[in-house]
């Protein structure tokens, strides 16, 4: 029996002819297999691909071809990420059968660099759902109390990584999809810069939002995935070439030393006023004392129109959603109703589509074609972009003051299977924490922090300037190396 | 009571690029369906859209030529609506910032200015083609994502002449801009006419109709007609036009409702989040200055002047950039502009004709044509032989000096060599001899006629006549 | 301005636009849904935008152009794979004008 929790080390192994590819795979592949009916983590494995992946990778890696820290190890993709011959549904009835012909370049990347991908995670329908909830495949259950939801729309990711079935994963995150699962599966998780990681192949649920990035247990492994991902690519006219910090920000300078290695930093720990469970404002001084003891000093950062950020997010989100979606017509791709029922095209579009989607999804893609629609476009739709202006400012002001800003990525741990389906509304205000870096481009990390009183992680989030990614990354590194992150035991047996 | 007829006109040009709008499929006309197609122009789930940048270079040619304002930043809009020829179920189309503003046109023969509303950049959908057999409808992507600019006029026009008329001064100017090669019956021009009708000399618009589907100037000029006489009749019976698109039909000549205003569409445009800004500084611009062709009425003016042309040939060398590109090239090699023209008018236009095709699909090296013009001006080559080479030069590619050698065209210039023809002529027919001597002068004609035979064509006519004339009175 | 759709004819006409059919069931609670969601929403209408300028890209890069080069189109068979009607190198729909 293998025994890695880090990526890195089982890279290492890997590279060192310790462990082989296939034996690496095998193993993941019989983790999956153990717990596919407990957590209903994956959409798609295909056995036989990931073991040809396998002799493939071990073949390039026998040739001496540099490949990668991470090459041979197994990562779980979400299923909204495009895989050539490997069916990507999006959780989704509409896509339930649909196999593309082409990688997303993401996809393409991790493969290069000799990932073995083991196949396609649950999700959110079309990523539109904060629990993994709402996937035409059914619920994914969270690892750690498995009547208990993962978060989402990333949930398959997180239940997958926390669980040991695999040790990283690729998420999407558009209001938190990334960091409020990995904060509920007590996950490391990184949404990056908008614009660093390409979005070429990932199936868009808002395209001006939409970020993939890699979850893992550790920063560190999160690192090194990251470094795979990030970088400009030609067919996503989105993507940046990797700028440097600007010279005026403070960032820049930082360097760390030996015991304090966050000395120089200020962090502006966020000041609000909603409420939170009592686990969370825990993890939070925890976060604070232990920022302190590394050497950073933490002062409160006041950050108005937190309030309406939530509003603003969810119009946009859901107008270009709108626009995103409307392509599922069932003509070239995804499910199509049966032609002989259909009286006209307007029937046959509309019968596909709302059999195809659900409730969620056309909840969403009804609210935002209103906020596009003639007479509602300027006080809705425009009006929430003048927000996410009013949004960009007050971040770009607080990062002039402080470093890093330091918040809870969600005000609740885990709640129970069902518990959020039932309120729409509620369930779109719990995104809170994590909408503002989408809606202004920031990367944010998710941190894990410890466990409620039902043993249920509780995560913290940094967020930084454009382009600190790397700097986020290496904070996280401190922290953890400082005080290293508790494992989900699974099966009764606690990973080491 | 009399109406008068309001016309504007929305034109759409398929740009000449090689490759599309926003993927790097090929653009080619008339390939097998569905063969020039990509993840990004078949609408796949995560497929993104790259600008080309010879799509904007094109459409800063056209604002430059018809003096828009070029607008400093431009940005994509999605345009939503459902269509089965529309993969992604939105056109990504420019409505809030286009790319040119307030440009203008001058109709020809110094006719009135009209305003041009705005140029702007979209996509084109693709075809559907009614089956025939079953109740489906088939469709070919293949020209999904082929750049198109959209000309918007204003209402200026006032008769189908007049909108004949600016369509021609437009297509003439977007050929030679090299930027369409605006062929109606392939559809890479195409023209929805807004007509309105109002009592003449009102001076508030009436209600106006589009019509749509005309695949050709004429349609266009027929439709115009027939919808302006229509809603005239309908003003005159006391009932009122209602606002309404209608769609041409070529068969029926006569234009039908499609859908009226009520049931207008709501296309819920919104800056395309997947397209970046285009930010067109005045280095760009200056850029496309510098390289941008020269106008056919510049062209005109500069014939007349430089080359001392007639407005006749002028009109027509500047009716096809391959034509005036042949004729300048011609004539500067020649040095013989007037040369230049005829031949290019008269031989070459009439072999375009009789194979039917385009002055561009034949290739005629104007080097070659400029020793044609050199070899008569130098007298080796009478203008029957001049013909034969230029038809070797145009069918085969070939050099015309070879061409002349090989079929042994150059003219006979050695006047002991023709001298022995001509003995050998009045040898063979001592009965036209006679006959001349005898007063019959005809017979002459008929001695000139076998000397040019026996030399092959080759001989100078009035060299033969003179030499002829000499022997017959001196022997 | 009218901010709030009337409930009834809106969702009707919202749901064409979006290509979607509801059934009345759903209609009505979407409706009360929409209803809720908008009321909260309008939080929104009342922050003073007048100085800002609406967000299109989050990062606002601006000119990413590719150079007008063809690269050959991938397989048919490979594009169309994931369609269910073909015909002749064609997808297909219902006839839809006549």
């Amino acid at each position: 029996m293998l025994d890695f929790n880090q990526a890195a080390a089982l890279g290492q192994a890997i590279a060192a002819r310790q462990v082989s590819v296939r034996e690496a795979a095998e193993q993941s592949l019989k983790a999956v297999a153990c717990q596919k009916t407990k957590l209903n983590a994956w959409i798609t494995v295909d056995p036989d691909q990931v073991l040809r992946q396998a002799d493939d990778v071990q073949r390039r890696i026998d040739q001496g071809e540099a490949v990668s820290p991470l090459a041979g190890v197994p990562v779980a993709v979400k299923d909204n990420i495009s895989t050539r011959g490997l069916r990507t549904t999006c959780g989704s009835r509409m896509l339930a059968d649909y196999t593309p012909p082409y990688d997303a370049t993401v996809v393409a990347r991790l493969s290069r660099a000799g990932l073995v991908i083991l196949g396609k995670t649950n999700m959110d329908e079309f990523a539109m759902g904060s629990t993994t909830e709402t996937s035409w495949f059914g619920p994914t259950m969270n690892p750690w109390r498995p009547g208990h939801v993962p978060g989402g729309s990333s949930g398959g990711s997180a239940a997958a990584t926390a669980s040991g079935q695999v040790l990283l994963a690729l998420g999407s995150d558009t209001g938190g999809s990334i960091r409020q699962p990995c904060a509920w599966c007590g996950l490391t998780g990184l949404k990056p810069t908008y614009g660093t990681v390409s979005r070429y192949g990932l199936i868009a649920y808002a395209s001006s939002l939409d970020q993939i990035g890699p979850m893992a247990l550790t920063a560190g492994d999160c690192r090194i995935l990251y470094e795979i991902l990030a970088g400009p690519d030609s067919r996503d006219s989105t993507s940046l070439p990797d700028s440097p910090l600007p010279a005026d920000c403070k960032l820049k300078a930082w360097t760390g030393g030996a015991g304090r290695p966050l000395a120089g930093l200020t962090v502006g720990c966020l000041d609000d006023a909603a409420p939170v469970q009592p686990a969370i404002s825990a993890a939070r001084a925890a976060a604070i004392r232990q920022l302190e003891a590394l050497g950073a000093s933490v002062e409160p950062l006041a950050m108005p129109l937190l309030d309406e950020a939530v509003p603003a997010y969810y119009l946009i989100a859901t107008a270009e959603a709108s626009s995103n979606l409307a392509r599922f017509d069932g003509i070239r791709y995804g499910y199509r109703p049966d032609d002989a029922d259909v009286a006209d095209i307007g029937d046959y579009y509309a019968r596909g589509r709302s059999e195809g989607f659900g409730r969620e999804v056309r909840r969403r893609i009804l609210l935002g074609t209103f906020a596009l629609s003639a007479g509602f476009y300027d006080a809705w739709y425009l009006q929430a972009l003048k927000v996410r202006r009013l949004v960009c400012d007050r971040y770009a002001e607080a990062l002039r003051r402080v470093d890093l800003i330091l918040s809870p990525v969600s005000a609740t741990t885990a709640p129970p299977l069902g518990a959020s389906l039932a309120d729409p509304l509620a369930m779109y205000q719990s995104d809170r924490y994590t909408v503002a870096a989408n809606l202004t481009g920031l990367p944010a990390l998710a941190l894990p922090f410890g466990q409620d009183s039902q043993g249920l992680p509780v995560g913290m989030q940094l967020t930084g300037p454009s382009f600190s990614d790397r700097l986020l990354l290496a904070a996280g590194e401190h922290i953890q190396s400082a005080q290293p992150v508790t494992h989900c035991a699974v099966d009764g047996e606690v990973s080491a | 009571m009399t109406y008068e007829t309001v016309i504007g006109l929305e034109v759409h040009v398929e740009l000449a690029t090689r490759s599309k709008i926003f993927c790097a499929c090929p653009t080619d006309f008339g390939q097998e369906a569905n063969t020039q197609c990509c993840p990004v122009c078949m609408g796949l789930p995560g497929a993104l859209p790259v600008l080309n940048r010879a799509v904007v270079d094109f459409a800063l040619r056209a604002c430059l030529a018809t003096g828009c304002r070029v607008s400093q930043v431009t940005r994509f809009d999605r345009k939503n609506y459902f269509y089965p020829d529309l993969p992604k179920a939105y056109q990504i189309s420019q409505l809030h910032q286009p790319i040119g503003l307030d440009g203008c046109l001058d109709l020809p023969d110094g006719g009135r200015r009209i305003r041009l509303r705005e140029i702007h950049i979209e996509e084109d959908a693709g075809k559907l083609i009614h089956d025939p057999w079953e109740d489906v409808t088939l469709i070919d992507y293949n020209r999904c994502g082929v750049p198109l600019l959209e000309i918007v006029s204003q209402p200026d026009l006032r008769s189908a002449e007049e909108a004949l008329a600016f369509l021609e001064r437009l297509r003439e100017i977007l050929l030679f801009l090299g930027i369409s090669d605006c062929r109606m019956q392939e559809g890479s021009l195409r023209a929805d006419v807004n007509i309105s009708v109002r009592p003449a000399g009102s001076e508030k618009l009436g209600t106006r109709t589009e019509i749509k589907n005309m695949n050709s100037f004429k349609a266009i000029g027929r439709a115009i007609a027939s919808e302006s006489r229509r809603q005239a009749e309908w003003l005159r019976q006391g009932r009122s036009v209602s606002q309404e698109t209608r769609r041409w039909d070529e068969n029926k000549d006569a234009s039908f409702a499609m859908r009226s205003k009520e049931d207008a569409q709501d296309y819920r445009y919104f800056p395309d989040p997947d397209l970046p800004a285009v930010v067109i500084d005045d280095a760009w611009i200056e850029r496309i200055k510098a390289s941008q062709p020269e106008l056919p009425a510049a062209k005109r003016q500069r014939y007349q002047a430089e080359f001392g042309l007639g407005d006749y040939e002028v009109s027509v060398l500047t009716t096809d950039p391959a034509l005036s590109a042949l004729f300048e090239q011609t004539a500067r090699l020649s040095g013989r502009p007037r040369d230049a023209a005829a031949w290019l008018m008269g031989e070459f236009l009439q072999a375009v004709k009789a194979r039917g095709s385009r002055p561009d699909e034949l290739t005629l090296d104007p080097a070659a044509l400029a020793r044609i013009i050199g070899m008569v001006e130098a007298g080796e080559l009478n203008r029957t032989a001049a013909r034969v080479v230029f038809q070797k030069v145009l069918d085969e590619g070939a050099d015309p000096d070879t061409a002349a050698d090989e079929a042994g065209l150059r003219r006979m210039d050695d006047p002991h060599a023709l001298r022995q023809v001509v003995h050998a002529v009045l040898e063979s027919c001592p009965d036209a001899v006679l006959d001349y001597r005898s007063g019959k002068r005809q017979a002459f004609g008929f001695l000139v006629g076998q000397v040019m035979r026996r030399s092959g064509q080759k001989a100078d006519p009035q060299q033969v006549r003179d030499l002829l004339k000499a022997t017959l009175e001196t022997d | 301005m009218d901010k709030k759709p009337d409930a009834r004819t809106d969702i009707e006409r919202v749901a064409k636009l979006a290509g979607l059919a509801l059934d009345e069931t759903e209609r009505i609670e979407l409706e009360q849904e929409m209803g809720r969601i908008l009321d909260a929403f309008e939080a929104i209408q009342t922050v003073d935008t007048t100085a800002s300028a609406p967000v299109y890209h989050p990062l606002e890069q601006v000119n990413t152009l590719r150079p007008d080069e063809t690269q050959p189109s991938p397989e048919r068979s490979d594009l169309l794979a994931p369609a269910r009607c073909q015909k002749d190198g064609c997808l297909f729909v219902p006839r839809t004008v006549n």
